[in-house]
């Protein structure tokens, strides 16, 4: 039962998304933006050789982060503000359990982040000449670290909702909260493209421990929103 | 769902806003088949009192005490499941139309549901209940109100001004909700100043 009510809940994000394409729209705009500039401002670097692909690995790492960081502050951290606003959360407080709603809402937004990352992950790598050597090491970083966000912006963003000074909150709740992912993703990210490995080395051997630290974050960043969430909730 | 009993009491219900004491010590015990009118001007506090027994918001001080079949159901989580609320300031998601609306929050509920096309025509929008509600006049969103307030069938209807921009028809649809919920053993209270709907009032208490 709360497997259904979960999932109607992310369901009904996506296609209430879908429909307004309000933070899809904000979503969109700033990664198309954020890939610009980065082509433009990196045209002239010589990104060729050694020492060039070597920068070019360690601007993309940081570039996809900073991306994500932002993105998922823009859409994510309004999943419960556009409810208040919108007087549609009685309704949902009269209908539904807290934990099903935080975990609705955290597929909702984690699958958005996902999308985000579809798209800012390659293009940046390929705008910046960056070939990946551990593809699949680097689609594990971005799930993980992308599900620790979305608990993270999740719960923030129903902390923030409650407020009247939201915009501010968010940035300062969530940043602080999400820097270990950031060290994480970023730190990943430079080992699965292949940043001072030879590629030979089995990704696993040398970095296996950031795919930890990554899955530890995630699941106590659910644990502690499941967790926490009620009060937020209920109060 | 099967109403046997229900029982709902207020004690010494309080509610504070800073310095300023909207309810004070409200005592109220209301059975099955009860119609109560919560009167009194604006801004006196009905909103308040209605958003209370709802478990939307926390008393400073008092109890809100539910039992429905001998069960206690005052616990703020079960008491909201117990209530069919109507309100100004209840909205529904304008990008999905009163069907999606309704099945949505059909399915997070564990409580059994009314066939939907039959309730959504029973208030009057069989026709468009396809449409997104965002297309809706305020009429038609508080028809569809007052369908999600009869979705799981109550045991309290919480009905805060529910004939506001309600044509005739619409208005008797109000009246013919409360004369079924009062039939089937529930309780209704009524936060009104429609006189139709204030002569279904059996006993009120004032505000303010």
């Amino acid at each position: 039962m709360w497997v259904k009510e979960t999932l109607a809940i992310a369901g009904k994000e996506l296609r209430t998304e879908w429909r307004s394409r309000v933070a899809l729209a904000s979503l969109g705009l700033f990664v198309a933006c954020s890939i610009a500039l980065v082509a433009l401002s990196t045209a002239r670097i010589p990104l060729n050789g050694e020492g060039g692909k070597e920068i070019g690995s360690q601007i993309a790492a940081a570039l996809i982060w900073i991306q994500v960081c932002f993105a998922s502050a823009m859409g994510l951290g309004r999943a419960f503000v556009v409810e208040s606003e919108r007087g549609t959360m009685t309704a949902l407080r009269l209908h539904t359990r807290a934990t099903a709603v935080w975990a609705g809402k955290f597929i909702g937004n984690t699958l958005l982040l996902l999308g985000v990352c579809v798209i800012t992950v390659p293009m940046t790598c390929g705008v910046l000449g960056v070939t990946v050597k551990h593809p699949f090491a680097l689609i594990a970083v971005v799930i993980l670290a992308a599900i620790g966000m979305g608990a993270v912006f999740t719960t923030t963003g129903a902390l923030v909702a409650q407020t009247s000074a939201r915009g501010g909150l968010l940035a300062a709740l969530s940043f602080p909260v999400l820097l270990p992912a950031f060290v994480s993703g970023v730190d990943g990210t430079l080992r699965a493209i292949g940043w001072r490995l030879s590629a030979s080395s089995a990704f696993l051997d040398t970095s296996g421990g950031i795919l930890v630290q990554l899955l530890s974050y995630a699941v106590l960043a659910i644990a502690a929103s499941l967790l926490l969430f009620d009060a937020i909730w209920n109060d | 769902m099967n109403l046997m009993t229900v029982e709902l009491t207020l004690a010494s219900l309080t509610k504070r806003y800073g310095g300023r004491k909207i309810l004070n010590k409200l005592e109220l015990t209301a059975a099955g088949g009860e119609i109560i009118g919560v009167f009194g001007p604006n801004g006196s506090g009905k909103s308040t009192l209605l958003r209370c027994i709802a478990g939307l918001l926390r008393p400073s001080a008092g109890d809100v005490k539910l039992r429905v079949n001998n069960a206690d159901c005052s616990a703020p989580a079960l008491l909201r499941s117990m209530v069919g609320y109507v309100s100004p300031e209840l909205n529904l998601y304008p990008e999905l139309s009163a069907r999606e609306n309704l099945q949505f929050f059909a399915a997070v509920t564990s409580r059994p549901s009314k066939p939907i096309p039959e309730l959504l025509a029973h208030v009057g929008l069989g026709k468009r209940l396809d449409d997104p509600i965002g297309n809706y006049s305020s009429g038609m969103r508080q028809r569809v109100r007052l369908a999600l307030a009869a979705l799981h069938e109550p045991a309290i209807l919480l009905l805060d001004e529910p004939g506001l921009a309600l044509d005739e028809a619409g208005q008797e649809v109000v009246l013919t909700m409360i004369r079924e919920q009062q039939k089937r053993g529930g309780i209704v209270i009524l936060a009104t100043n429609d006189q139709r709907e204030r002569e279904l009032v059996q006993r009120h208490i004032h505000v303010g």
